[in-house]
């Protein structure tokens, strides 16, 4: 038995930031961020992480006319969460109101958030626990930013993507999940509640805020998507010939395009719509299967890439 | 060394080899932005068998800085 994506939902807020609004609030300039990211535009949302994922899961339902009775299980994929409790997830699982009290939960693993999941998702089909499972990535990012930072404001966006994975003869057929010690402290979401107890040796710290070493992260990421790319097919006895399309977390188009040129594939492979979305962590994977999805024919081979703060990464190979 | 790290530089910002000088600003002369350097380093780390520490780049200012720390 094999985990198969059935179809793929979304949710993209309606309110696009354009690198000339931040012009408006910041010393920076279209020139200087798209030169560095490949990113004109991002979404940003008014709604928060659990309703976003919600709204996805709604487009998904839509798209497959699948009855939301029949979820065994919803897995959302998240580093923005509303609360520490309840999970996004339980907040996707009460909008939906359903009459049954199934399982659901969050997955944390930044922007590999996605990958994480398939390999969950992978696990609880593969032996025979679920056969319909609902798994989402959803990030609100932009509550989240420094706007004082023009080195990490401009490079993210807000989105949910939702897919439905059932069992079937054909599927997923490999995931790698690794995480690697962030020793240089690369990319954090630090602080967020402090500890203040009467009993405590109290130390309030900052707001949480995204923060970056861009170099770091541009050789971690490069390196750990030339890696896993190579691993994945060979490990599988595959050639990039045989893949249709891969799919990489859409975190800044300078590491897609330096992967690219080291891996000697054509560009035409690789699915890039950060340019309007920019780095929507968990849910870029997801957003971007959504825009090709109607050009993928069953049997087609893809690979979905990702990268992201802690340092997690994985890879998928899957058959449509 | 030398030459080879020109013909890196060459290829990544896609100049001419005659306008990097020894002495030239990576940065400030040749037009290389934080990821190109990052680039530039990762090329030099895989030619010349190295691991350049992240922390130690904003010292490249020159192709001559370059060599010196490779020569130590």
């Amino acid at each position: 038995m094999k985990a198969r994506i059935i179809d793929v939902g979304k949710y993209v807020p309606n309110l696009s930031i354009s690198n000339e609004d931040f012009t408006k609030i910041m010393d920076t300039n279209n020139e200087w961020i798209v030169q560095r990211t490949g990113i004109s535009s991002r979404h940003f949302s008014e709604i928060n992480t659990s309703e976003m994922a919600y709204q996805a899961v709604l487009n998904l339902l839509e798209n497959t006319k699948f009855n939301k009775e029949d979820i065994e299980i919803i897995i959302v994929c998240t580093c923005t969460p509303d609360a520490y409790s309840p999970s996004v997830a339980n907040l996707v699982k009460k909008k939906l109101k359903l009459s049954k009290d199934i399982p659901s939960f969050d997955i944390n693993a930044a922007c590999s958030g996605f990958i994480y999941g398939l390999k969950v998702v992978q696990g609880l089909i593969e032996s025979g626990l679920y056969q319909n499972i609902i798994l989402v990535g959803s990030e609100n990012l932009s509550k989240l930013l420094n706007f004082d930072d023009r080195s990490t404001a401009v490079l993210f966006g807000d989105g949910a993507g939702a897919i439905l994975v059932q069992g079937s003869n054909q599927g997923i057929i490999d995931t790698l999940i690794y995480n690697k010690d962030d020793i240089n402290g690369a990319i954090n979401i630090p602080n967020g509640i402090n500890i203040e107890t009467p009993f405590t040796n109290n130390q309030c710290s900052g707001p949480a805020h995204i923060q970056m070493k861009g170099q770091d992260v541009f050789k971690f990421a490069t390196k750990v998507c030339i890696n896993m790319l190579k691993e994945i097919v060979v490990k599988n006895n595959l050639t990039f010939n045989d893949i249709k399309c891969i799919i990489p977390h859409q975190a800044n188009l300078r590491i897609i395009e330096y992967a690219i040129k080291m891996l000697g594939i054509n560009k035409d492979k690789f699915v890039i719509t950060l340019e309007s979305l920019g780095n929507t962590s968990s849910a870029s994977i997801p957003i971007a299967l959504d825009s090709i999805k109607k050009e993928l024919k069953k049997g087609d081979k893809l690979i979905f890439v990702a990268f992201g703060g802690g340092l997690t990464y994985g890879v998928s190979l899957l058959e449509w | 060394m030398k030459e080879k790290i020109k013909g890196i530089i060459k290829d990544i910002l896609d100049i001419e080899e005659s306008d990097i000088k020894d002495d030239a600003l990576i940065v400030d002369d040749l037009g290389a932005d934080s990821i190109a350097v990052m680039e530039i380093v990762m090329e030099i780390e895989d030619e010349f068998d190295v691991e350049i520490d992240t922390e130690t780049i904003p010292n490249f200012k020159t192709i001559n800085d370059i060599v010196a720390y490779l020569e130590k």
